[in-house]
C-alpha cells in the first residue's frame, strides 16, 4: 500500500517538474536580464537613488526566483540525458550462461521487467542491468557513462567489458563495495551510430536492508563533463558553505566572546549545522565513497535536515521573541515525527521533516508580523518564498535549490541581526549616558540653585540671630553632602548608607522648616543594596508636595525579604486639607523625582523591579520591588 | 496704613523678611502678614484689600509662574523674592514690580520697598512688562502690550482699549499700571496713558485744546500739564 502512494507521489512529482521545465525553458532569460538592465539604467537616470533602492527593493524577490529558477537550469545543474534510455533488469540469474552473453546487444531480454530510478531491487542479490539505446549521431568529443548503482559492477558496452566497480561476489565475503558513482570512457570505436546496449552485472550484498530504495542512475555523455559533473554541481553550495561556516563560527564567537544572547547562539548553531548539511549533501559529488557507506550520508544529511530544520524554528521563536514556546517546539516535533514514520524512504522522509520546520518557521514569522515585531515581514517573506520553492519543485530542493534558499535567508537574517546589535550597541551607550546623567542629578540636588540659595539665606539669618544654630545647620549640611557625594558614582549602596543620608537630610529639613522630622525604620535588613537616594528621593517630595506645618511628622521605611526579592514600603502622612491636591499634583507631575527613582530601578535592574504608589486616607504609600542583593555579594560582582 | 502680605514657605526666610520689613516700616503704621502657602494668602486677599505682596515663586515644589498671572491682574503690586533669579526678566514681563534674589539683604528689602511706596513715579526698571493680566468672568486673561490702543481711568480701575475697540477692566489703579509698563508708556491726561509709540500726530484746537490722533485712528484727549513733556518727546523724535 505504502509503496503505492509512494509511487504517485514520485509520478505527480515528475509531471510537475516536466511543466515547469518547459515553461521556463521557452522563457529568454538573457533577453529579460537585458531588459531588466535597461530599466535600472533608465532608472538611475530619471529617478533619485532613493527610489532606485525602492524599486530594487520591491523586485529583490522577483530577482531571486529568476536567478533561482536560471541556476536550476543551468549546465552547472545535474546533466541530463539526451538520449532515451530504456533500461531493464533481471534477477533470473542462469549460472550457465556466460557474461558476454548476458551483456551482448543480441541478447533476449523481452521479458525483463522495466526500471524506472528507484526501481531496482530490495533485496541483496545478484543481478543484471541492460540499458538499450540508439546513438543516432557521431559525437567529436570522447563520450562516457556515468553509472550509478548501489553495488559493485561489471559494465558491458555492447558485451565489451568497459570497466569494474568494486568486484561482483556471490555474497557479502565475496563482494567488494564499489564506488556510489563509476564513470567509464567509451572508445571511440565502439560508439558508433546504431542500437546499442549497456549492461551492468550488479552484486548488492552490502547494501543495508534499511535502505528498500535503490537509486540507479545511468547518464550518457561527454566523458569530460561527466567526471567534472560532481564538482560542477556542487561549485556554488561549497562556495556558500565557506560563507556560512564563517558566519556561523563568527556569530558562535560573538556569543561566547561578547553578548550571551540565545538567539546569537542560535544562529550561530543555524549556520554551523546548514554548514555540515551541505558538506554532507555535497560530499557525495566531491569526494565521493564506496555504496555501503550510501546508508549512513542519507542518515546524516536526515539527522542534519532535521537539526537545521529545529533550529530554525527555535532560533525564529527565540528572535521574535513569541510566547508558547515549548508548543510551537512540540507540534513540530509531532509534525517531524509523524513525517519520518509515514515516508518511504530516507530522501522523502527528509524532505517531509524540513517541510515540516519550515512550516512551523512560516507560522511563527507570521505571528510575529502579527504582533508587529521588527523584520518579521522580511523573515516571513524569505520563509514563505523557501516554501513555496519546495512545494513546486519538490526534486530540486534539496539538490540545486537549498543551498541558494538557506543563502538568502541567512543574509536576510544577519542584515536583521546586524541592524539589532546596532541598536543595543546604541542602547548601550544610551545607558552608560542615563548613569552618567543621573549620578549628575544626584549631585545636582545639593547645588540646584533654589536648594543652595534657600539655605544660604536661612544660613544668613541663623548668623545674625543664632550663631550656635547655623554652626549645627552647617555642620547638619556638610553631613548631607559627604554622604551624598560619597553615593554619587555608584549604582547601588547599602541600605545603611542610604538611611544615613535621609536621616541627615531630615536634619537639615528640621532645621529650615523648624517641624521635627523622624523616619521610623523597623527591624530593617541594612545589608540590602538599593540604588542610591531612591528613599531619599521619596522623602524629598513628601515634604516639599505635602504642607507639613508644624509638630512632628513621622515617615516610616520597611521591608519585607522574599527568597529573591526585597519588597520596601515607604509610608508618609498626608496632610488631611491637601490630600487631594497633593495626590493630583503628583499624578499629574510623574514628579521629577518619581522620574529620577524609576530611572535609578531601571539602571539597577532593567524591567525587574516595580514601584507602586497608592494614597490612602491620611497617608501616601509607596511600594517598592526590587532583586534581594545583599552588600557583600553584590561587593563581589563589583 | 499700609498693608503687607509676606507668602513664604520656609520659616526662616519668613522670619528674616519679615524683619527687615519692620525695620524699614518702622515710622508707617504696617500691618504684616504671612502665609507659607498662597492658597491660605489668596483666601485672605479673596475679603482684604493689600496694598503689596511679597512672593516666593517656589512653593512646595510647584512653579510659581502660573499663580503670578493670578497676582497680576489684582490691584496691588507684587514684588518676587525668589531664589530663580535667571527667571527674573519673565517675572517682569509678567509685570512685577520688582524682583529681590536670594539670598537678600536688608538694603535690598528697603530697596523693593521704596519703589512700592514711591509708585507712580518715573519706571526705573531695567525690564518691564510685556502684557498685562486681567480678570474676566472669573478667568485670567493675558491682554499683549501690542493690542491696547490706550489706557483710561475708570474710577479706582483702569480700562484697557484695545485695538479692536473692545475694553478689559484691570484691577490696577492708572498709576500702578504705569509702574510696571515700558518707558514709552507716559501719561497724557489725568485719566489717559498711551504710549508714545502710538501717537501719529499733536492736534492743536482753539483756547489751548489740545489732542492725540494715535495711529489707530483714535483720538484721545492731551492734558494741558502734559503737553510739554510729550512736546518735547516729539521733536526728540
Amino acid at each position: 500500500m505504502m509503496v503505492n502512494v509512494t509511487g504517485v507521489k514520485h509520478k505527480l512529482r515528475e509531471e510537475l517538474h516536466q511543466r515547469l521545465l518547459a515553461c521556463t525553458n521557452s522563457f529568454e532569460i538573457d533577453n529579460f536580464i537585458d531588459t531588466l538592465f535597461q530599466t535600472v539604467l533608465f532608472a538611475i537616470k530619471t529617478l533619485r537613488v532613493n527610489a532606485l533602492f525602492k524599486l530594487l527593493r520591491s523586485i529583490q524577490y522577483v530577482v531571486l526566483l529568476v536567478l533561482l529558477v536560471w541556476y536550476a537550469n543551468s549546465p552547472l545543474a545535474a546533466p541530463e540525458n539526451n538520449i532515451q534510455i530504456r533500461s531493464l533488469y533481471s534477477e533470473k540469474l542462469d549460472a550457465h550462461s556466460s557474461s558476454a552473453e548476458w551483456a551482448s546487444l543480441t541478447f533476449n531480454d523481452r521479458e525483463w521487467k522495466s526500471i524506472a530510478q528507484h526501481g531496482l531491487p530490495s533485496q541483496q542479490a545478484q543481478y543484471w542491468i541492460r540499458n538499450h539505446f540508439t546513438v543516432s549521431s557521431q559525437e567529436t568529443h570522447e563520450q562516457g557513462v556515468l553509472l550509478s548503482v548501489l553495488g559493485a559492477y561489471e559494465l558491458y558496452w555492447d558485451g565489451v567489458l568497459l570497466g569494474r566497480n568494486g568486484v561482483v561476489g556471490e555474497n557479502a565475503q565475496t563482494e567488494i563495495p564499489g564506488d556510489i558513482e563509476g564513470v567509464f570512457h567509451v572508445p571511440k570505436i565502439l560508439y558508433t551510430q546504431g542500437p546499442h546496449v549497456i549492461s551492468a552485472r550488479v552484486s548488492s550484498y552490502h547494501s543495508p536492508d534499511k535502505l528498500r530504495q535503490r537509486t540507479f542512475w545511468i547518464l550518457l555523455g561527454r566523458y569530460e563533463n561527466l567526471i567534472n559533473s560532481g564538482y560542477r554541481q556542487n561549485l556554488l553550495p561549497v562556495t556558500m558553505l565557506g560563507g556560512i561556516i564563517i558566519i556561523g563560527l563568527y556569530f558562535l564567537m560573538m556569543y561566547f566572546l561578547y553578548q550571551r544572547t540565545q538567539q546569537i547562539l542560535l544562529f550561530g548553531l543555524l549556520c554551523v549545522s546548514i554548514a555540515f548539511l551541505l558538506l554532507a549533501e555535497s560530499y557525495r559529488g566531491l569526494f565521493g565513497y564506496s555504496y555501503d557507506w550510501h546508508l549512513y550520508r542519507l542518515i546524516s544529511v536526515l539527522l542534519l535536515n532535521a537539526l537545521v530544520a529545529g533550529l530554525l524554528l527555535a532560533f525564529f521563536l527565540q528572535r521574535f521573541s513569541l510566547s508558547h514556546q515549548k508548543i510551537w517546539l512540540g507540534t513540530t516535533l509531532a509534525l517531524v515525527l509523524l513525517a519520518s514514520f509515514s515516508t518511504e524512504g530516507y530522501d522523502g522522509a527528509t524532505y517531509f521533516i524540513f517541510l515540516a520546520g519550515l512550516l512551523s518557521s512560516l507560522c511563527v514569522t507570521f505571528v510575529a508580523v502579527k504582533q508587529k515585531k521588527r523584520d518579521a515581514i522580511a523573515a516571513c517573506l524569505s520563509l514563505l518564498f523557501v516554501t513555496i520553492l519546495m512545494l513546486v519543485f519538490p526534486r530540486q530542493f534539496m539538490d540545486s535549490y537549498f543551498f541558494l534558499c538557506f543563502g538568502l535567508l541567512v543574509l536576510f537574517t544577519l542584515v536583521s541581526l546586524t541592524l539589532d546589535l546596532r541598536a543595543r550597541q546604541k542602547q548601550h551607550e544610551a545607558a552608560l549616558l542615563m548613569s552618567a546623567r543621573l549620578e549628575i542629578e544626584l549631585l545636582k540636588k545639593n547645588i540646584q540653585p533654589h536648594f543652595i540659595l534657600n539655605t544660604l539665606t536661612a544660613i544668613e539669618e541663623w548668623i545674625e540671630e543664632s550663631p550656635k544654630v547655623a554652626i549645627e545647620f552647617i555642620d547638619a549640611l556638610a553631613n548631607e553632602f559627604r554622604v551624598m557625594s560619597a553615593m554619587a558614582n555608584q549604582k547601588l549602596v547599602p541600605l545603611a548608607q542610604e538611611l544615613c543620608l535621609c536621616r541627615s537630610h531630615l536634619e537639615i529639613m528640621g532645621f529650615r522648616t523648624q517641624i521635627k522630622f523622624l523616619l521610623n525604620t523597623v527591624e530593617l535588613n541594612e545589608n540590602v543594596m538599593v540604588p542610591p537616594a531612591i528613599f531619599h528621593t521619596l522623602l524629598e517630595n513628601a515634604i516639599s508636595h505635602n504642607h507639613y506645618r508644624s509638630g512632628s511628622i513621622v515617615f516610616s521605611l520597611s521591608l519585607v525579604e522574599q527568597e529573591n526579592t526585597c519588597v520596601f514600603r515607604f509610608i508618609a502622612p498626608l496632610v488631611a486639607a491637601q490630600h487631594g491636591e497633593a495626590t493630583d499634583r503628583i499624578k499629574s507631575e510623574g514628579g521629577t523625582g518619581l522620574r529620577y527613582i524609576k530611572a535609578r530601578l531601571e539602571e539597577s535592574f532593567s524591567q525587574h523591579w516595580s514601584l507602586h504608589e497608592e494614597a490612602q486616607a491620611t497617608q501616601w504609600i509607596t511600594q517598592i520591588t526590587i532583586p534581594k542583593l545583599l552588600w557583600l555579594n553584590a561587593k563581589v560582582i563589583n | 496704613m499700609l498693608n503687607i502680605v509676606v507668602v513664604e514657605d520656609e520659616a526662616l526666610i519668613s522670619q528674616r523678611l519679615i524683619r527687615f520689613l519692620n525695620a524699614e516700616l518702622a515710622d508707617h503704621t504696617a500691618c504684616i502678614r504671612h502665609f507659607s502657602s498662597l492658597d491660605d494668602a489668596e483666601e485672605y486677599l479673596s475679603s482684604h484689600s493689600i496694598d503689596l505682596l511679597f512672593l516666593d515663586l517656589n512653593l512646595h515644589g510647584q512653579d510659581g509662574f502660573d499663580l503670578l498671572k493670578t497676582q497680576m491682574a489684582a490691584s496691588y503690586h507684587t514684588i518676587v523674592v525668589s531664589a530663580n533669579t535667571d527667571r527674573a526678566i519673565e517675572a517682569f514681563e509678567y509685570g512685577v514690580l520688582d524682583f529681590v534674589g536670594k539670598p537678600f539683604s536688608q538694603e535690598r528689602i528697603a530697596k523693593a520697598l521704596a519703589r512700592a511706596l514711591t509708585s507712580g513715579k518715573v519706571n526705573t526698571n531695567p525690564f518691564t512688562s510685556k502684557s498685562l493680566s486681567v480678570e474676566r468672568q472669573g478667568r485670567i486673561e493675558l491682554v499683549a502690550l501690542s493690542d491696547i490702543d490706550y489706557i483710561k481711568a475708570s474710577g479706582h480701575y483702569s480700562e484697557l482699549v484695545l485695538l479692536d475697540g473692545s475694553t478689559r477692566l484691570h484691577n490696577k489703579s492708572l498709576s500702578h499700571i504705569l509702574d510696571i509698563l515700558p518707558n514709552d508708556y507716559r501719561q497724557v491726561h489725568r485719566s489717559y496713558v498711551v504710549s508714545v509709540a502710538r501717537v501719529k500726530e499733536m492736534l492743536i484746537h482753539q483756547g489751548s485744546q489740545y489732542e492725540l490722533l494715535l495711529a489707530s485712528g483714535s483720538v484721545i484727549p492731551l492734558g494741558r500739564t502734559y503737553y510739554k513733556s510729550i512736546k518735547n518727546n516729539f521733536s526728540i523724535n
